[in-house]
């Protein structure tokens, strides 16, 4: 039995190793690149040791794009606008959804969710016609508003988690004399770290990495976003390979130490809400 | 695991804190961004001369930082000439630019003054997107004979001027002069490729510069073609239909689609054509198949610089590419079947024909592709000028290889212009529906009946 048990605990170990190699091969090959000299990017067959190793591909990003400090902030500024946003519009919508008794509820949440469907290509034209009529163009309206003004993806996430809570305290904090905006506030959110962060999280990853809502809507280098600026990298006829990976590697450093700071709420507030 | 946020201040502190942020954000972009298109193109002029014109004019290209940079600094030299027009500049990569103009096309916020590329031009010029500039050069007496009528007529549709040309660049053909002259490399001695050479002489060359691991070339019966360590050439024809399989089916006298848009690579010169390049793969093993051309580099054009390619066809783009890594190379132009074709690729500037500001705009547009501003681009090095007045000082800078040969080509070019649906020929059904019957997977015949019937005309 416990030759079968190790036998098991081998084969997941295994199966881990293996799944880890398919996930953590192309940041290796990130971090190759990142570090090689652009001569050293034509050579083939391909080699993943730089030689000589450099760092010279982050004096070069900053000294040809010397405005990537500021998409950087831009960038950092609007994606925590939109996360804290998110938790506080999406999390009000989702406890309506989730707490109080009205008969159009569900049909006005599968309204909310079947505007999941509608491809954000489809709806770029019409957004970029009104958004340029009320002015909005070429500032960070189109990107905030749209997200402050909830999300319906997060009121479902949220929804699915609020569920989760007894209803119980509800009803006590109706004999307490308390009424929906007690139990959202002083009841609910207080109960719901675990999905807030992941909502903050999934918020701010969405804003970082989204490239196409500021390539449209944004004009003005001095507004752009890090994502976009990553992107005049590539030419239609050039590239710089090491510049770019050094770029993409600071774009992923914000996620990933948010992710690893606040992997745990993140993996409850995911698993809680019944997502997963 | 939870965490308590259950007093009412931190609740608090959190809508101050979006708050915050939100103001301070939208008051940023107040202060920094320059208002949208329409409102920025506002110009005065305080006399009939051009230089007093007080204006801020959009304009907007595609390409990396760097271009924007060089755009930037070329601009500055404008600005010594027009100090009162400013000049906005923004861009975008190639791909998603012109999503960006289809989008501000429709909600007239055109910038205005914008790049345009040759193989978009009809589809823009038909959407309205772009002002004919026919008149606005007449009436100020435009230099049209500084252009070669083959790259002006590049940028017209329906006779009409839409764009003015601002560089011309061309595919050549390139060959790595160290792997010529190292006899490990050039066990037989090949003579170097030279320009015009039939295709039977050249693949002779690219035969002899084909190395198998063991150091055997492609003309040796022994060759092992399954351990190819260096290539004799590298071309693409299906991957690069637009850029060298066109000008090759010309030479042969084919075509790829008439004058009337119609399909015409199916005559029996076109099969000619692909058959020769089918049998470069398959039977004399010197060109490398579609699949094994990835694997050396995912841009073609871009395998010289891999150090193990002999020759191959690449844009005058590519040479930064090559110096970069360390190639000693050298151009000329393409081998032909019958006679000289060659491919050059025109990019020119375009006007919002909804510009608030024309006059201002006109004259950076005429600037920019007049002989000051081309010989300004020319004195950068990294584009080719459409403007022949600017053609001495792009050849006096020296590179180490003979940049001639790009102007040289502008001679044998494909008088072809693109129209709406074209591109998708060249750039997806021609890729996706001839690369493996090129490599020996399929029957030629049958893959250009389907192309043909893909394209629909």
């Amino acid at each position: 039995m416990s030759t079968a048990k190790a036998m098991t605990s081998t084969y997941k170990y295994i199966m881990l190793l293996l799944g880890l190699l398919v996930f953590i091969g192309p940041l290796l090959w990130l971090l190759s690149t990142m570090l090689k000299t652009q001569d050293q990017t034509y050579v083939f067959p391909p080699k993943l040791l730089p030689n000589p190793l450099t760092f010279s591909s982050f004096s070069r990003l900053f000294e040809t794009m010397s405005l990537m400090p500021r998409w950087i902030m831009n960038s950092f500024a609007v994606s925590i606008i939109n996360g804290l946003g998110t938790i506080l519009t999406s999390s009000l919508i989702a406890f309506g959804f989730a707490r109080t008794r009205s008969r159009l509820r569900s049909v006005l949440f599968i309204i909310v969710l079947a505007t999941l469907m509608i491809p954000s290509q489809v709806t770029l034209i019409p957004m970029y016609i009104l958004f340029s009529k009320i002015g909005w163009y070429d500032t960070w309206l189109p990107l905030t508003i749209p997200v402050f003004l909830a999300n319906p993806y997060f009121i479902f996430l949220f929804r699915q988690f609020f569920m989760t809570l007894p209803r119980e305290l509800d009803e006590a904090t109706y004999v307490d004399g308390g009424n929906y905006w007690t139990i959202y506030s002083k009841v609910i959110l207080p109960l719901s770290g675990p999905i807030i962060i992941s909502g903050f999280i999934f918020a701010f990853v969405f804003t970082w990495t989204d490239y196409f809502s500021p390539l449209i809507f944004i004009q003005s280098e001095k507004l752009q976003m890090m994502s976009v600026g990553l992107q005049l990298i590539m030419g239609k006829n050039s590239q710089d390979l090491p510049m770019m990976a050094a770029g993409s590697f600071l774009a992923l450093v914000p996620i990933a130490v948010i992710y690893f700071t606040a992997q745990k709420y993140f993996v409850d507030g995911v698993v809680m809400s019944g997502i997963k | 695991m939870m965490i308590r946020l259950s007093s009412r201040g931190k609740i608090g502190f959190i809508m101050l804190c979006i708050l915050a942020l939100f103001v301070t954000a939208c008051g940023s972009n107040k202060g920094n961004a320059p208002s949208s298109g329409a409102e920025s193109s506002s110009g005065t002029t305080a006399s009939n001369d051009p230089a007093s014109i007080k204006a801020k004019v959009t304009f907007m290209q595609w390409g990396t930082q760097e271009e924007v940079n060089q755009t930037k600094e070329l601009l500055k030299k404008f600005n010594e000439k027009y100090p009162n027009i400013k000049v906005e500049v923004s861009s975008k990569d190639w791909e998603t630019y012109w999503t960006a103009i289809t989008a501000q096309a429709a909600s007239g916020t055109l910038p205005d003054i914008y790049k345009m590329d040759e193989a978009y031009l009809d589809k823009y010029a038909k959407l309205g997107a772009m002002k004919d500039l026919t008149s606005l050069m007449s009436e100020h007496s435009f230099d049209v004979d500084a252009f070669e009528p083959s790259v002006l007529h590049k940028l017209q549709q329906s006779g009409k001027q839409y764009a003015l040309p601002r560089d011309a660049n061309t595919i050549v053909v390139f060959y790595n002069k160290k792997l010529f002259a190292d006899e490990k490399t050039n066990p037989r001695g090949a003579p170097v490729p030279t320009s015009e050479m039939s295709w039977d002489e050249f693949i002779q060359i690219a035969k002899q510069m084909t190395l198998d691991k063991k150091g055997r070339t492609a003309a040796d019966s022994d060759f092992d073609k399954s351990s190819t360590s260096q290539w004799g050439l590298v071309m693409d024809a299906a991957g690069s239909a637009d850029s060298v399989l066109e000008s090759q089916l010309w030479s042969n006298g084919a075509r790829l689609v008439n004058d009337d848009q119609s399909f015409a690579m199916n005559s029996p010169e076109g099969l000619e054509v692909l058959n020769k390049f089918r049998s470069f793969i398959v039977d004399d093993h010197v060109v490398p198949s579609s699949s094994q051309v990835k694997s050396i580099s995912p841009d073609p054009f871009l395998s010289l610089a891999t150090g193990k390619v002999a020759i191959s066809f690449g844009g005058s783009w590519n040479t930064s590419e090559y110096k970069v890594a360390n190639i000693d190379f050298e151009a000329i132009l393409p081998p032909k079947f019958k006679e000289e074709k060659t491919v050059v690729q025109v990019s020119g500037y375009g006007m919002n024909p909804k510009t608030n500001n024309e006059e201002a705009a006109w004259i950076l547009l005429n600037w920019l592709t007049g002989s000051e501003g081309q010989i300004a681009l020319a004195e950068q090095g990294q584009s080719i000028p459409a403007n022949k007045q600017a053609v001495d000082t792009y050849l006096a800078i020296q590179d180490g290889y003979n940049k001639q040969v790009f102007i040289d080509s502008q001679k044998y070019v494909i008088p072809v212009p693109f129209f709406d649906g074209k591109e998708n020929l060249l750039w997806d059904i021609i890729p996706q529906m001839l690369s493996n019957p090129l490599s020996g997977k399929g029957d030629i015949q049958q893959a250009v009946k389907d192309i043909g019937a893909s394209y629909g005309k």
